[in-house]
């Protein structure tokens, strides 16, 4: 009886020691970062969209601006191609196709993100700018390639929901007389529409996150974007260029930028996981 | 140039040396900057006022654009810190440097 109370506390301490990761990692981020926003004016901080930490100008809305859009464009590909992908593999596609295409689709999770930037500069960059003008570094490069990167996410996450959904609402579709595609779109999807929106929520954390990949093909420039052809920063982009090189007020004015990361991310957590809950 | 000139807002930011030669390689329309230890048959390097980026030209002052690359240490005390330091300064660390494409200290 002793040795289950003592095996207990460990594991009730190992499961707040990750806790207590989080909540120091999160403490640390706001007492770096607030005493900027604070000196600086939050109106400043998010409202203006010029960055020159060295002389005092601390306005994140470029990356900010660059960051939802980068974003939103990989959503984009990436929930189109991985719904499509998902309704294949959960309701059309024979039993061995699935079980040779899902861990292949894994895997793509598995490949590191430096992997995806290097295919992004080296193929994708030059046709952007041969075919369709700009510097190639760009917008539409960085969602692109942030839009396959989202893909394991979304398809995995996805097909669960949709065999979530018992086969008696497709028996049922299909005895009524409708198609197969009618029973998808009209009686499944619906059903699992609890399981996909969460789906594409983490999706877009995963996108908003990413660091390595966009660095190398978005180009980094700090203006706002007027067109998809336009290079960007994203906020992550910004803090890892620069963190290397920034001390004093430059340091803390990154770590502001990852407290506002950090809220937005926090944001679709949350609603992912509400949703999930209101099932 | 005025001191309170900015880099343009709309101007490209690589997080290395290596990936801007690689962009200047690519694009028929770039310039940037980069160290002279990383040009290579790729990229061209650029005359400053008609002066060349040779080495000559470096060391007598003639080529403008010019950064140093510092060591920096709190105190150089005698031990590792200063023996690298002596090591870089000497005969031996100049010709590494040199090989390298780098240009060595003037004396």
């Amino acid at each position: 009886m002793k040795k289950e109370l003592f095996i207990e506390r460990v594991l009730l301490f190992l499961a707040l020691s990750s806790i207590g990761a989080l909540v120091t990692i999160t403490v640390f981020i706001f007492w770096e970062g607030i005493p900027l926003i604070a000196s600086a004016g939050l109106k400043n901080f998010l409202l203006s969209s010029h960055w020159a930490p060295t002389r005092g100008h601390f306005g994140i809305l470029a990356m900010i601006i660059s960051s939802v859009f980068v974003t939103l464009g990989a959503l984009i590909l990436g929930v189109l191609l991985g719904l499509a992908c998902a309704i294949t593999l959960a309701e059309f596609a024979p039993e061995r196709v699935k079980i040779l295409l899902k861990p292949t689709l894994e895997l793509l999770a598995g490949i590191p993100s430096v992997v995806y930037g290097f295919l992004g500069v080296v193929w994708l960059v030059p046709l952007i700018r041969d075919y369709l003008g700009g510097p190639g570094l760009s917008l539409l490069a960085g969602s692109v390639i942030l839009g396959i990167m989202i893909l394991p996410t979304v398809i995995s996450i996805s097909i669960d929901a949709l065999s979530a959904v018992p086969d008696l609402y497709r028996d049922g579709s299909i005895a009524l007389g409708a198609t197969n595609w009618q029973t998808v779109h009209r009686v499944v999807l619906p059903a699992a529409s609890s399981g996909i929106i969460p789906a594409i929520i983490l999706g877009m954390g995963r996108a908003i996150g990413e660091t390595m990949a966009v660095i190398m093909v978005a180009g980094n420039a700090l203006k706002i974007p007027t067109s998809v052809l336009d290079p960007v920063r994203t906020l992550t982009a910004n803090i890892a260029l620069e963190l290397g090189y920034a001390s004093g007020r430059h340091r803390e004015a990154l770590f502001a930028t990852g407290i506002v990361l950090f809220v937005i991310i926090m944001i679709l957590n949350l609603t992912a996981s509400a949703i999930t809950r209101r099932r | 140039m005025s001191k309170t000139a900015e880099i343009s807002p709309i101007a490209l930011v690589q997080d290395s040396n290596g990936s801007v030669r690689e962009i200047v390689a690519d694009d028929p329309y770039a310039i940037g900057y980069i160290s002279m230890g990383l040009v290579d048959s790729r990229v061209k390097a650029v005359s400053v006022d008609g002066v060349a980026p040779t080495r000559e030209n470096i060391k007598n002052h003639e080529y403008k654009l010019v950064r140093r690359f510092l060591l920096v240490a709190r105190e150089l005390r005698p031990g590792p810190c200063r023996d690298f330091v002596n090591f870089v300064l000497s005969a031996k660390g100049q010709s590494l440097l040199e090989s390298e494409g780098l240009v060595g200290v003037e004396d």
